[in-house]
């Protein structure tokens, strides 16, 4: 019995003593739970990172870490041939290949209508035609079927009826 | 250096000093500098560490199972012997999670864009050389000029500041100098234009670091004025066949110069 009780006070006593700030005593928040980070046991948070060869389209070749599971990477368009950070190369051509918004759409549609427009879509298109290597593949003389027609409108049909 | 201010101090003909002004034209290093035995091994080390604390390689979720991709990795990557409780390791456990061995850093090989042979070399044959899934092969720190040691290409030392030397008589090598005239004023950096340009071709684009020289060696009749600059592109072709010169490093150039000459101007000279 007299052995429990010194025990319990000496708890007691442990648990009073915690709560007092003693000088040089750092104070963490009382919400952080503290657990000891055992030997062997801490680990930086390091993701698996691959080393890769990146070739820029000049041919130059940057080795870099990263995460995605590729260790060669060949670019197309990059810093060496793009028209924003070669201002001085007149051998670079700027063409969008996503002008597909809705506002080119409108554009190609009413291209007629202001002689500005027209003039910007006719050489999207020619860039357009310039870029398509599919054609080419099908032989000399093909022509490209020219789509745009009137498509069936399966709405005004019903209407009509 | 000295003797020349002795004689300066003491001589009592006042005759006008000749001024002269010296291009320093230096090449800047294309590539970066070559490490050191030890940072080279420190950075091993480092390297090696980072390997080994990264985590296992979340394979499910860049290649979704039962896809091509994923037979392809897998047929790159086998798994690793299970911790099979009825048999003996000497080597220790296996301790295998998400089929890694987490007691040894862990090693992938990827799937190529083109053919590779049984040691993961690339297969070339005739469409390989220009398509665009051909292999990538960073271009060496050595290129062939060293291989030759051609000291007047410009493509030599890729990681160190090279320095233009000429000589006219094969013997005494200098910096490029020109006399300025008395007559005419003409400051000091277009001399040194004038000079390169008439010496080694129009062929050559430079960038002048400053008008004002950085240096001056002065003696009693003569006051030798430094200007720098780069070269920026082209080449340094002498106009006549008996200019010889060559592209130095900083520690190839007291072979070659007067080494009074050379303590004096060291300090203007980059070591990498």
């Amino acid at each position: 019995m007299f052995r429990n009780m010194m025990i319990g006070k000496l708890s007691i006593q442990r648990e009073f003593a915690r709560g007092i700030a003693m000088k040089g005593d750092v104070h963490l928040s009382n919400r952080r739970v503290m657990r000891k980070i055992k030997l062997g046991k801490a680990r930086p948070a390091i993701f698996h990172q691959f080393e890769t060869l990146v070739e820029l389209s000049d041919g130059s070749v940057i080795k870099r870490r990263s995460q995605a599971p590729k260790d060669e990477i060949r670019m197309i368009n990059d810093q060496r041939n793009s028209v924003l950070w070669n201002p001085n190369r007149s051998d670079l051509v700027a063409v969008d290949p996503n002008a597909t918004g809705k506002v080119n759409k409108f554009n190609q549609r009413f291209a007629s209508f202001s002689p500005s427009i027209e003039a910007t879509s006719e050489t999207s298109e020619t860039n357009s035609t310039q870029k398509d290597g599919l054609i080419e593949l099908l032989g000399q003389n093909v022509k490209e079927v020219a789509s745009g027609g009137k498509l069936f409108d399966k709405k005004q049909s019903k209407s009509k009826k | 250096m000295i003797r020349n201010t002795i004689i300066r101090h003491y001589s009592s003909i006042t005759a006008t000093p000749v001024i002269s002004s010296t291009v320093l034209l230096a090449r800047n290093p294309v590539i970066t500098r070559d490490l050191p035995a030890f940072e080279k091994s420190y950075y091993k080390y480092q390297n090696e560490l980072w390997k080994r604390l990264m985590w296992t390689f979340p394979k499910w979720f860049y290649y979704r199972g039962g896809t091509l991709g994923d037979h392809r990795f897998k047929e790159l990557n086998k798994p690793p012997v299970y911790n099979n409780p009825t048999m003996e390791f000497t080597d220790g456990r296996p301790e295998i999670r998400q089929s890694r061995d987490r007691r040894f850093k862990q090693e992938l090989r990827l799937p190529k864009t083109y053919k590779q042979a049984e040691d993961g070399s690339e297969i070339v044959d005739e469409y390989s050389s220009d398509s665009l899934s051909r292999k990538i092969n960073p271009n060496s720190r050595v290129t062939q000029a060293d291989e030759k040691n051609d000291t007047t290409s410009l493509e030599r030392k890729l990681s160190r500041s090279l320095y233009l030397v000429i000589s006219e008589d094969n013997k005494t090598w200098t910096f490029p100098n020109f006399a300025v005239s008395q007559e005419h004023e003409i400051p000091l950096h277009k001399v040194a234009e004038d000079g390169i340009y008439n010496l080694g071709g129009q062929g050559l684009n430079y960038y002048n670091v400053s008008s004002k020289p950085c240096h001056v060696i002065s003696s009693s009749d003569n006051n030798e004025f430094f200007i720098k600059s780069q070269i920026v592109s082209g080449q340094f072709k002498p106009a006549s066949s008996t200019v010889k010169f060559m592209w130095l490093a900083k520690e190839e150039l007291p072979k070659y110069l007067n080494n009074d000459y050379y303590n004096e101007i060291q300090h203007l000279l980059n070591d990498i």
